[in-house]
């Protein structure tokens, strides 16, 4: 009996991973999108000559791969950390998990001011897709992590009905714990891509540190809505209101950033990582 | 207890197969052979199946679930020999329902609109099915239909081994590659599939019916070979290796299914 109760509970395990819709998989599938609609015609004819693909296709890739034993490095690819200020992105932090924007700038460095043409076809297409994954993950509003000296108070959980649920897990999957796991991307698009082109500018403006700072505030409204021991099963209207209002941001926020990062690469610009620069 | 277990699996496995990504496919490859087909053929299509072409996805199914069209339940299947060539041994084969639906389209004045419909669906369905590897049976290839059992991963994640899972060859490639892409819509779908092999869109439709079964059965013995090299486990590698092999027979599904069409509704 307890050897059915035990392959029992690990195909459940497995079919649960299978159908999980995480952050992961429809947020970054998502932003792709958004970022598709907003590209140049310039940029999208490269971006499809180089990935043979749309950019949604390839969002979740770095996800796919890393339970491979050859990219398992990219496992720690996915968050960045704020500064002990709570203000500033920790930007040159190389100790996991500070490494998403560190591996940004490296891939704006190889592709930008017109680079990407000297590079064979299949290096500009891993980069490309890496990126993709990146931009999306910076946006995350759980893959933001504040140094536990000064947010000790950021370490907890949240419940779901009475169990236990992790602030990450949450946050990953908000738009299925918002009740709209079963959404496709051009329902998103549709129904929440209402963006003023005044906000566009905002959002796209800046350097690299700039956003940091934007993502980090991202973290911080995480933390206000979701506050520790939270049932999530049990949450106000105005509750549910600001976790939806967070994620659509997150993804928006992204999404044209996204388009912004390969607009400027494929029209031989760059980014700028610092002010001071 | 042997017969416990196989009810929870089959229950299990059968939950998953049947969630909706695989009629995503369905529909992806109708819309891309919509648009590949020709003009005429189009509006033909449209007569018989309706403005939605991308209905008829999953068509005999739906009728069998509401207890009608039972005797299709076997018209899945594509039957091979060693040789990769037909060898279906009753009218319980994707290819020889196929024909017969060719020859009712083909003959259409002589039926009425509803009977030629149903023929396009069927060809429409059936088409898609023979492209999905997990319908292919070779005659001498132990388990290579639908209770195939595979390992899907083997490595690290955050430093932690990874479990190597119990997983189906028919869930393999019916659901298996939309574990990524699960808010992707056929639309998007076939854009991807435009995209990627939208250049091969004549290699994969030339030849007959009988040259594209054989072709299937080559590329399902390769997968099946790689398995075989494997000890019958795939790593996950290997998998993702194989997202791009799964796409293009969805391309091929869609581009022989537009050519076929085109053909027998000129």
């Amino acid at each position: 009996m307890k050897k059915i109760l035990i392959i029992t509970i690990a195909f459940v395990g497995a079919l649960g991973v299978y159908n999980a819709k995480a952050w992961g998989h429809q947020a970054h599938g998502t932003t792709a999108y958004i970022a598709e609609q907003h590209l140049t015609p310039e940029a999208k004819k490269k971006a499809h000559y180089y990935l043979k693909h749309t950019l949604p296709y390839y969002a979740s890739w770095m996800d796919a791969w890393k339970f491979s034993t050859k990219f398992r490095q990219v496992n720690s690819w996915h968050t960045g950390v704020a500064m002990e200020d709570g203000v500033n992105y920790n930007m040159k932090s190389s100790k996991f998990p500070g490494r998403v924007m560190r591996h940004l700038v490296k891939a704006l460095a190889e592709l930008g001011d017109g680079k990407y043409k000297n590079l064979p076809d299949s290096v500009v297409r891993q980069r490309l897709i890496n990126m993709i994954h990146y931009v999306g993950d910076l946006h995350c509003p759980c893959h933001i992590n504040f140094p536990k000296e000064t947010f000790p108070h950021y370490r907890y959980s949240l419940n779901n009905n009475g169990k236990r649920l992790s602030f990450h897990r949450y946050w990953d999957g908000s738009l299925a714990w918002q009740g709209r796991g079963e959404w496709t991307y051009e329902e998103f698009a549709t129904l929440v891509d209402k963006v003023s082109p005044e906000q566009v500018a905002v959002w796209q403006s800046g350097t690299l540190e700039d956003w940091g700072r934007d993502i980090v505030k991202l973290g911080h409204r995480a933390h206000e809505i979701t506050t520790e021991g939270m049932d999530v099963s049990k949450m106000t209207k105005e509750q549910k209101a600001a976790s939806i209002a967070l994620t659509d941001e997150a993804i928006l926020m992204g999404g044209y950033r996204l388009a912004y990062v390969l607009n400027t690469i494929f029209s031989d610009g760059n980014i700028k990582t610092y002010n001071e620069e | 207890m042997k017969r416990v277990i196989l009810f929870i699996a089959v229950v299990l496995v059968g939950t998953g197969v049947a969630s909706a990504w695989s009629r995503v496919y369905d529909k992806a490859v109708l819309e891309v052979a919509y648009q590949s087909m020709d003009e005429k053929t189009q509006q033909l299509v449209v007569k018989y199946v309706g403005e939605d072409y991308t209905k008829p996805a999953g068509h005999l199914a739906w009728h069998r679930k509401n207890g009608r069209m039972l005797e299709t339940a076997g018209w899945h299947t594509l039957h091979l020999d060693a040789n990769l060539q037909p060898a279906a041994k009753d009218e319980n084969d994707a290819l020889v329902q196929t024909e017969k639906a060719l020859q009712i389209i083909r003959n259409r004045k002589s039926y009425d609109n509803e009977e030629v419909a149903m023929a396009i669906r069927i060809v429409m369905n059936l088409v898609i099915d023979m492209h999905n590897l997990s319908n292919v049976k070779i005659e001498g290839i132990e388990l290579s239909g639908t209770d195939f059992k595979v390992g899907t991963s083997k490595g690290t994640s955050g430093g932690r081994t990874a479990k190597i899972t119990p997983y189906s060859w028919k869930s393999l490639w019916t659901s298996r590659y939309n574990t990524y892409h699960g808010a992707y819509s056929p639309q998007m779908y076939a854009e991807d599939i435009k995209i990627m092999f939208g250049n091969k869109r004549e290699e994969f439709s030339r030849g007959s019916l009988n040259d594209w079964v054989h072709d299937i059965g080559l590329y399902t013995k390769q997968a099946y070979d790689v398995l075989e090299q494997n000890n019958r486990q795939f790593l996950h590698k290997t998998i993702q290796e194989h997202e791009e092999f799964h796409m293009s027979c969805l391309a091929r599904a869609s581009y022989r299914l537009a050519a076929l069409l085109n053909e027998t509704l000129k």
